[in-house]
């Protein structure tokens, strides 16, 4: 395939545009971090864009000072994320299948449904969730707000899962059949492996949806306790910083930034799959 | 293992697949379904298979009915055309599979897949995986995979099909080989009649889902039992002429010995390779040589019909476009077919006509 070329002025006009999209996504990340590495004086109107010296005593004020919220919250904000994470794969990957596989003539119906209701914000769905959960005795329980993250996170798993399934050629599932296997051992040999990728993505996505959440547990998780570091972080600025102290609320959201970026870090890897499909078909 | 299958008709909606077909499959023998695409022959092999299931029709292995059997335990060793090996698992893993399934021992399972592998000629490769193997090495990967379970019967669906030209004729001989070894029950689906010829104890010639001719493949090459299957067998193609159309001046000239000045409903075939170019009664006009390296294709008109004659390169050479030529053909070589159903004409001593009687036979000569 011949490569386009670009004359002089398109690649400048080229350059300028990549150049442009990555200030735009970078810099409210880059301002973040300027802000929550200055002394508390340099936050205040007018503003330096650097500061003249770079401190990291917001940091341990946020967490590790007396009146800090500690790392308590994160690790709240992780089990509820990462238990949604494994709700919504497993769902995610029982629902896919059924959509991908099997003949259901309203499937395609369903599908799109269950998508649609899944663009509906979060916190469109807090009162109907706190009617629900009071009266089923859910209110301020993990588990309440585990099922309530699965919940918004498993139609869009379902069609990613549903997608991923459709990419596995079904010539194997029979080849396997041939073979003498069962559908458990097609299931554990031959289809899950393959679907691996897909499923990282559904519990990466979910886990991170939980992670963030902040308007779902901010109603539902009344004790301090146990709430997320998203809810534990606003209570702080409010009581602490005075509403408005905004080196300490850049220093906490940049700690809850961490965590995820492990997370594709680790994962990076195996979310795309190399030397994967292409060859079972004869290439 | 015997293999017979009684009266099978699949339907997609209302559009018939197969229909009303029946055949049987001796113990040991190589049975080649051949057809155009869409006559129903890879929708038989999966009625065998049992992923596909019929509005009528038995299958008996042995004897036994096993209609109604799912496919993982019916034994079958199954090569797709496009080999559908494990892209996740090594080339070890891939042959072992059935193995596994079975839940025999893993050292033992291992022994059996050197020994296919060994076999198939992809010993080396057993560390391997897919993406890394060539489309030929894939596909002896996929025969391994099929006969390491030691099947009652070997289904192949046109598996030469991806290959190169030259692997092609490499690897069918290797099947056959390695078939007639085993003493392995095959069918073996293919479009290509040239490859269904080689390798067939018996060639079924499958047109709009039925079976319109069933015999050994040098019978069909000699004796088609029908149009269809003349046409269909043979590159490059025979020659057809209506008695009673255009065509009537030529093949009147050739029936002649046959049918004297009778011959009305018929159809004259005659194989390029038949065709005569030199001397003889018929005058005909060069229009165009091919050279194909062995042979030469000639291409003439005499009137208002057209004639292909294949020669030996000798000959061809000296062919010119344009020049008259006379052509002839031994009355052995002709081929009569009735006009409206297309089925093969025996002329007795006495002039009588004689349909064929092996057309749409099902059961054919099996051993």
């Amino acid at each position: 395939m011949d490569l386009i070329r670009l004359s002089v002025l398109q690649r400048v006009v080229r350059l300028v545009v990549i150049v442009v999209a990555i200030l735009f996504t970078l810099l409210p990340l880059l301002w973040i971090i300027s802000i929550a590495f200055r002394p508390g004086e340099q936050a205040v109107f007018p503003i330096s864009i650097i500061p003249s010296r770079l401190t990291l005593e917001n940091v341990d004020a946020v967490l590790f000072g007396p009146f800090g919220i500690g790392l308590n919250p994160y690790k709240n904000a992780a089990i509820y994320g990462l238990s949604s994470a494994i709700i919504t794969a497993v769902a995610s990957t029982l629902g896919g299948y059924a959509l991908a596989r099997y003949d259901i003539r309203a499937g395609q119906a369903v599908l799109i449904v269950i998508l649609a209701l899944s663009f509906l914000p979060a916190a469109s769905r807090i009162v109907p969730l706190f009617i629900l959960f009071s009266a089923s005795g859910l209110y301020g329980t993990p588990q309440g707000i585990i099922l309530a993250y699965a919940a918004g996170s498993t139609p869009l798993g379902i069609w990613l899962m549903a997608g991923t399934f459709r990419q596995i050629p079904i010539r194997l599932e029979q080849a396997a059949r041939i073979d003498g296997a069962g559908a458990l051992m097609t299931m554990r040999r031959v289809i899950l492996p393959l679907a691996v990728p897909g499923i990282l993505v559904v519990a990466t996505l979910a886990f991170i949806d939980g992670w963030n959440s902040y308007s779902l547990p901010l109603i539902l998780i009344p004790k301090e306790a146990a709430q997320p570091y998203t809810v534990a972080l606003q209570a702080y600025i409010r009581d602490v910083g005075f509403g408005n102290n905004w080196t300490l609320l850049a220093s906490g959201s940049l700690a809850g930034l961490v965590p995820v970026l492990v997370v594709f870090a680790l994962l990076q890897r195996r979310l795309v799959r190399v030397g994967g499909l292409g060859s079972a078909i004869r290439g | 293992m015997r293999l017979d299958i009684e009266d099978l008709t699949v339907e997609y909606g209302s559009v018939g697949a197969v229909r009303g077909l029946d055949l049987t499959v001796g113990d040991g023998e190589l049975v080649a379904l051949v057809g155009p695409s869409g006559c129903g022959k890879t929708t038989t092999l999966g009625f065998i298979t049992g992923f596909i299931h019929g509005r009528t029709g038995r299958i008996l292995f042995d004897g036994v009915d096993v209609t109604g059997m799912a496919p993982q335990r019916r034994g079958i060793g199954y090569v797709f055309q496009d080999y559908a090996i494990y892209p996740h698992m090594t080339v070890r893993e891939n042959i072992r599979f059935p193995l596994d399934a079975a839940k025999m021992e893993r050292k033992k399972a291992d022994k059996e897949v050197d020994e296919i592998a060994g076999l198939m000629g992809v010993g080396e490769l057993l560390h391997r995986r897919p993406h890394q193997l060539s489309g030929g090495q894939r596909q002896r990967v996929a025969l391994a995979r099929a006969l390491v379970k030691k099947p009652v019967v070997l289904l192949l669906d046109e598996p030469l099909s991806n290959l190169d030209a030259h692997l092609r004729v490499e690897v069918r001989a290797e099947i056959r080989r390695l078939q007639l070894d085993l003493k392995m029950t095959t069918v073996f689906v293919t479009h290509d009649q040239s490859e269904a010829m080689a390798i067939a104890d018996r060639v079924a010639v499958m047109s709009d889902g039925k079976i319109v001719a069933l015999t050994q493949p040098t019978t069909l090459y000699i004796r088609p039992p029908s149009l269809f299957a003349a046409q269909f067998i043979g590159s490059p193609g025979i020659n057809i002429w209506t008695i009673d159309g255009p065509d009537a001046a030529i093949a009147h000239a050739f029936a002649k010995p046959l049918v004297g000045e009778g011959g009305g409903g018929l159809l004259v075939g005659v194989r390029p390779e038949h065709i005569e170019v030199g001397p003889g009664d018929l005058k005909a006009t060069i229009t165009l040589t091919e050279p194909l390296g062995r042979d030469f294709l000639v291409h003439l008109s005499a009137g208002l019909s057209s004639i292909r004659a294949l020669v030996p390169a000798s000959e061809g050479a000296l062919l010119k476009a344009g020049a008259d030529v006379g052509v002839r053909v031994d009355p052995d070589h002709l081929h009569l077919f009735d006009a409206e159903t297309g089925r093969r004409v025996e002329i007795d001593a006495a002039g009588a006509r004689h349909l064929d009687e092996m057309f749409g036979g099902g059961r054919g000569l099996a051993s």
